[in-house]
């Protein structure tokens, strides 16, 4: 759970950009113009900050020459110009992103940048479950769960995406790799055991036609 | 290994051939001329000489002849003595043999066979010298007598062939003189032309600042001059060219990157939505937002793709003219941009007066009308006024103005007004669900007419928009506009 800085001009796309960024945990606020960043930023102590690289009163990267080093950035664009993506890395951004994209590749960058950073969250908690993502074990009750390795990796996923519904071959993606030759009934299987294990039946919802998602916001 | 002759090599050869023959011909035929006429003197005055003796002698033997036959050989002897005091060779034959012979030759054949009173003379060589023969055969009572008589004139010869020397030398060495100083003087001229041709080679390697002539050189007034001055004004349009070129192609890529930004606004908010809608559990006012969205954005698309098809179309099909009213125009344009006015609490006010007739489209006028109107309505805030004339301009042509009491533009958005998808405030015209294409789209349907849109506009003092049409009696053919499909106008 982080504290994010949305600096966006687009309305839409900003408000788009915060939803799902809070879906998954984290705390938002938002921006629309350089200098209205900039203020904010001095304002308040942020983990992240999402740069439009064309933000209108002052453009993006200027902004990012007038912010702290230590504060980690990460530029969005619209430009594909390569040119202007190697200025973006060159000048210290953690990374840069171009629209449209994925909402999970946002979120997987935005993840990644936090981690780099030691800002990404230790552990999460949700119902009677306590789940360490520093030692990569989860406690109920108190008790610890045993897990396999891959259960355990499964379920890490579906916390760091949490509120978003993942397909069957994402999920074999990221929890079992790139390499993996297997068949997505694999993920069926162990997101059965999770729910049992868990006692999360109910919010391990599977999702029409997507997959699968864990729901930490209670509405049913 | 032959390489071509160079045009200065081939100057050279052919300027010293011709002079080189000149010099020779002349040489030659004054040398040819000088000799004979000296050889005709010579001759002439050996001639005379051994005519004089022949005469002398004849008389001589007649008289001899006459009184003592046997004292002829004495008297042979005596002259042939005297004759070769003076430098002479004497000998005279009898009936083709000879009775006394001085001479080198044994025998001169053609003494034997001439005519009586003929005389004939030639030049042979013996041992090693020129000799000259004269012989006279003697008439009268001396019929078959014939007196020759022989000259050394190897003399003449020998001074000829110094004197032919001499002139070869002369001759080598005025040439050798010549052809140095031919080839210093063609290498020296060569020059210019080497260094116009160094400045032709810089620039088709691409050195479009260089030129002939150097900034602060006087001219040359030559042939090379007027080449160089030729070529300089060659470099001078190719460079403007091709910064115009230039210009056009970063204009051009300027317009796409912003198309392609305009159009991935939208498509990632469009996208992105779906996607959220599909992924998170969305209810709601959530959802209800995210849908919306999704409506709102499509809509600017599909704004953006008919403004998009229009300038494009513009660019490419002739107009379709005809005479419009003035007045109805105006009133349909204020109609259609009422509801949004209203909609703003700004009053638009229409006038269209006793204005002249348009030539051109009305649909493409109409909607130069109404898009001027909205742009105005834009920049007012609520109780703000926009008014819609029409008016006879100084050349007879309509002028229609937009006048809004609204914000105003500062310098550098009045520059940039036009340009496609430029917008002054960005935040709040892509809120509208504008797409930067306005102005543009004005522009070019002004342009297709004829007809010119001017800005006038100071920050807080509101715009006029102004676009003045020719007179109709300038329609005879309607302009099109030139094959660039969507240029950025000025």
């Amino acid at each position: 759970m982080a504290t994010i800085l949305i600096a966006e001009d687009e309305r839409a796309i900003n408000d788009l950009m915060a939803a799902n960024l809070r879906l998954v945990g984290h705390r938002c606020d938002q921006a629309h113009t350089g200098p209205e960043a900039l203020q904010k930023a001095a304002a308040a102590n942020y983990d992240l900050v999402l740069l439009d690289v064309m933000l209108p009163g002052l453009d993006g990267f200027a902004v990012k020459n007038r912010l702290p080093d230590t504060l980690p950035v990460i530029f969005v664009t619209a430009r594909t110009n390569l040119t202007d993506k190697l200025r973006g890395l060159g000048l210290g951004a953690e990374d840069y992103i171009v629209k449209p994209f994925e909402i999970l590749e946002l979120l997987a960058r935005v993840e990644t940048v936090l981690r780099r950073a030691h800002r990404g969250e230790a552990s999460f908690r949700f119902h009677d479950l306590n789940v360490d993502l520093a030692a990569r074990r989860v406690l109920r009750a108190g008790r610890e769960v045993p897990l396999t390795p891959q259960e355990y990796a499964l379920l890490e996923t579906l916390v760091v995406n949490r509120n978003l519904a993942l397909s069957r071959d994402k999920l074999l993606e990221i929890a079992w790799g790139y390499d993996y030759q297997g068949e997505t009934r694999t993920v069926d299987v162990h997101i059965q055991r999770l729910r049992r294990k868990l006692g999360l039946e109910k919010e391990i919802q599977t999702v029409y036609k997507i997959g699968y998602r864990l729901n930490t916001r209670g509405e049913d | 290994m032959k390489r071509p002759l160079l045009y200065w090599q081939k100057t050279y050869l052919a300027a010293l051939a011709l002079f080189l023959g000149g010099l020779c011909a002349g040489f030659f035929g004054v040398f040819q001329f000088s000799c004979r006429q000296s050889f005709a003197a010579r001759t002439g005055e050996l001639l005379a000489r051994q005519h004089a003796l022949a005469v002398a002698l004849a008389d001589d033997m007649a008289a001899v002849l006459a009184a003592r036959p046997e004292a002829l050989g004495v008297l042979w002897q005596d002259t042939g003595l005297d004759a070769r005091r003076e430098g002479l060779a004497l000998a005279v034959w009898y009936g083709g043999a000879p009775r006394y012979n001085d001479l080198a030759l044994d025998a001169l054949p053609e003494a034997g066979t001439l005519e009586a009173g003929l005389r004939s003379w030639q030049v042979r060589v013996v041992g090693g010298r020129h000799l000259f023969y004269a012989a006279t055969a003697l008439a009268g009572e001396l019929t078959g007598y014939a007196v020759t008589v022989q000259a050394d004139i190897e003399d003449f010869y020998a001074d000829w062939q110094r004197t032919g020397a001499a002139f070869a030398g002369a001759g080598a060495g005025i040439g050798a003189v010549f052809a140095a100083g031919l080839y210093a003087v063609l290498r020296r001229m060569n020059r210019p032309l080497r260094a116009l041709t160094e400045t032709a080679r810089a620039l088709a390697a691409g050195d479009y600042d260089r030129r002939a002539l150097a900034p602060g050189a006087p001219p040359r007034r030559d042939e090379v001059g007027e080449l160089g001055g030729v070529l300089d004004e060659m470099a001078g349009r190719v460079q403007a060219q091709l910064r115009a070129l230039e210009a056009e192609a970063a204009a051009k890529q300027r317009l796409v990157d912003d198309l392609s930004h305009e159009m991935r606004t939208p498509l990632t908010a469009i996208g992105g939505y779906a996607e959220f809608i599909q992924r998170a559990d969305v209810r709601g006012e959530a959802l209800y937002e995210a849908l919306e969205t999704i409506r709102f954005e499509s809509g600017r698309l599909l704004r953006l793709s008919d403004q998009l098809v229009r300038l494009s179309a513009l660019a490419h099909e002739p107009l379709a003219g005809a005479r419009v009213d003035t007045a109805a125009l105006l009133r349909r344009a204020a109609a259609a941009a009422a509801p949004r006015a209203e909609a703003r609490g700004v009053t638009l006010e229409c006038s269209p007066g006793q204005a002249p007739p348009i030539w051109g489209e009305a649909a493409l006028l109409e909607s130069l009308a109404v898009n001027l109107c909205d742009n105005g309505v834009k920049a007012c805030a609520a109780g703000g006024h926009v008014a819609l004339r029409a008016a006879a301009g100084p050349d007879g042509g309509c002028v229609l103005t937009v006048t809004d009491d609204g914000c105003g533009m500062d310098a550098e958005t009045l520059a940039h007004i036009g340009q496609p998808f430029y917008r002054a405030d960005k935040a709040r015209s892509r809120a509208e669900g504008g797409a930067g294409l306005g102005v543009a789209l004005c522009r070019r349907i002004a342009a297709a007419h004829g007809a010119a849109l001017t800005y006038e506009s100071a920050p807080g003092r509101g715009t006029a928009a102004r676009v003045q049409f020719p007179p109709a009696a300038a329609f005879t053919t309607l302009q099109q506009l030139d094959d660039n499909p969507v240029t950025p106008a000025g």
